[in-house]
């Protein structure tokens, strides 16, 4: 009796830190909305979007697995990760564009055909455990060339729109772009932090969640931004 | 430094030091809006500038450069305008500014040039110098003059380590004079306006490698700035 309680209240705690990754969801599926229609408004809306369609799944893989216990687990894991490199990749694509730049349709067929192999292969993620309050997962050696690409092309996208903001004249926009960077700031560090964990035996913590809720708000907040 | 985001990356720092560019495109592309932006940057860079106006009001264009600076009406004591404006009006009704001269036709261009001459002498700080336009000119003058002036103005200007922007409304002339005034110039940079987009790119410029690039940009109040306004519309 005493273990299936204890039981229960683990289950409870886990479906209570699903929450942070709910939240997060919710956030930026509300702004995914707002923006969808605007898609072919100018050519900087359709990577962003993207970005945010990636994070938004990937908050739902997030939730997911808080909540329950799916066989197909592992596979969602996997995707989150190949949701986490392509929201990083569509959001370099965004600010490149700010600068005239186009990425080369190689910039994302490779990683596209690497996500196929990462999804169905244990070269990345090569199982995963529930434990507790959250859950374990045992990495491949791919997870180091992962980790670093996502890392290198999230500081490259900062550095563009600190570029970017540097080069505006008006001091709206030179907000908004200010609110983009710390919120992609924000949640590029948290998430590197996060990354870390799990290959350090921490069980996944509700970071990812808190990091893209505040992302979502900062985004938001700069969309809401009106002059006078 | 132009003081335009896009075009100082794409000339690997900015424009010469010594040299004469011409900017040319046709109304309503951003051409004033750039040589007031390019007087901003040099006046915050604490050097001194030359306005020489055909199209608008002085006080009109000291009310944009302060407001570009941040509001700093100090600014103005480091800019010489030559009014080639108010020529329009009644001398009665002209009162006598401090920091302008004025042009009391357009066809005095030996003294347009003296001006610039004397302007450029009473200081020691890297200057600036701004024609808009010189349509106007060209309109009211034989070109020849007009060549002949720019060649000497071209020389005041580099004897003085300045650097001058000289902006010629494109559909107003015929080819054979904005080829010459390419010619004179020495770097050109062209402006356009298609389907409600502004986009600017580096023609030739004097002893710079550079792409032959079209860069998009809006007009804000501020200045020429990267496309960020439509998307937070």
């Amino acid at each position: 009796m005493e273990k299936v309680y204890k039981e229960m209240s683990l289950k409870s705690i886990m479906r209570f830190l699903a929450i942070f990754s709910m939240i997060g969801f919710f956030v930026n599926l509300g702004l995914l909305l707002y923006l969808i229609p605007k898609i072919k408004k100018t050519r900087y809306h359709p990577p962003f979007i993207f970005a945010l369609a990636c994070v938004v799944a990937w908050n739902a893989s997030e939730m997911i697995l808080r909540i329950s216990h799916p066989p197909y687990a592992l596979l969602l894991v996997r995707s989150a990760y190949v949701f986490a490199a392509f929201s990083a990749m569509f959001l370099l694509h965004f600010v490149e564009r700010f600068f005239d730049r186009e990425l080369p349709i190689s910039f994302y067929a490779i990683p596209g055909l690497l996500s196929v192999f990462v999804l169905f292969t244990k070269t990345m993620v090569v199982s995963i455990k529930h434990i507790a309050y959250g859950y374990v997962m045992e990495f491949g050696p791919l997870i180091w060339i992962y980790l670093e690409y996502v890392i290198l092309v999230n500081a490259y996208s900062l550095y563009l729109i600190y570029k970017l903001e540097s080069s505006l004249v008006k001091k709206i926009n030179k907000q908004r772009i200010l609110l983009i960077f710390s919120g992609v700031a924000l949640f590029v560090s948290i998430i590197t932090i996060t990354a870390f964990l799990p290959l350090l035996g921490i069980a996944s913590t509700p970071l990812t969640g808190i990091a893209s809720t505040l992302m979502g708000m900062f985004f938001m907040y700069a969309f809401s931004l009106k002059e006078g | 430094m132009s003081g335009v985001p896009g075009i100082d990356k794409l000339l690997g720092g900015g424009f010469p030091s010594k040299a004469v560019l011409l900017l040319r495109g046709p109304p309503g592309s951003g051409k004033t809006t750039f040589c007031k932006q390019f007087i901003c940057k040099g006046l915050e860079n604490r050097e001194f500038a030359i306005y020489i106006v055909t199209g608008e009001p002085v006080s009109h264009i000291k009310k944009v450069l302060v407001d570009y600076c941040g509001g700093n009406k100090e600014i103005l004591k480091n800019v010489f305008f030559i009014d080639c404006y108010s020529w329009r009006t009644p001398r009665r009704e002209l009162k006598n500014e401090e920091g302008v001269a004025r042009l009391h036709s357009l066809l005095e261009l030996n003294e347009l040039n003296e001006l610039v001459k004397e302007g450029l002498k009473k200081t020691k700080l890297p200057s600036r110098v701004i024609i808009d336009s010189i349509s106007d000119f060209l309109m009211y003058g034989d070109e020849k003059s007009v060549f002949k002036f720019l060649q000497v103005f071209s020389g005041t200007i580099k004897t003085n380590n300045s650097i001058a922007m000289v902006v010629l409304e494109e559909g107003l002339h015929n080819e054979r004079v904005v080829s010459t005034l390419d010619y004179v110039c020495d770097g050109t940079i062209e402006m356009v306006l298609k389907d409600g987009q502004r986009r600017l790119r580096v023609v030739r410029m004097l002893d710079t490698r550079h792409p032959l690039k079209w860069i998009n940009f809006s007009l804000t109040e501020k200045g020429l700035e990267v496309k960020v306004e439509e998307f937070f519309a």
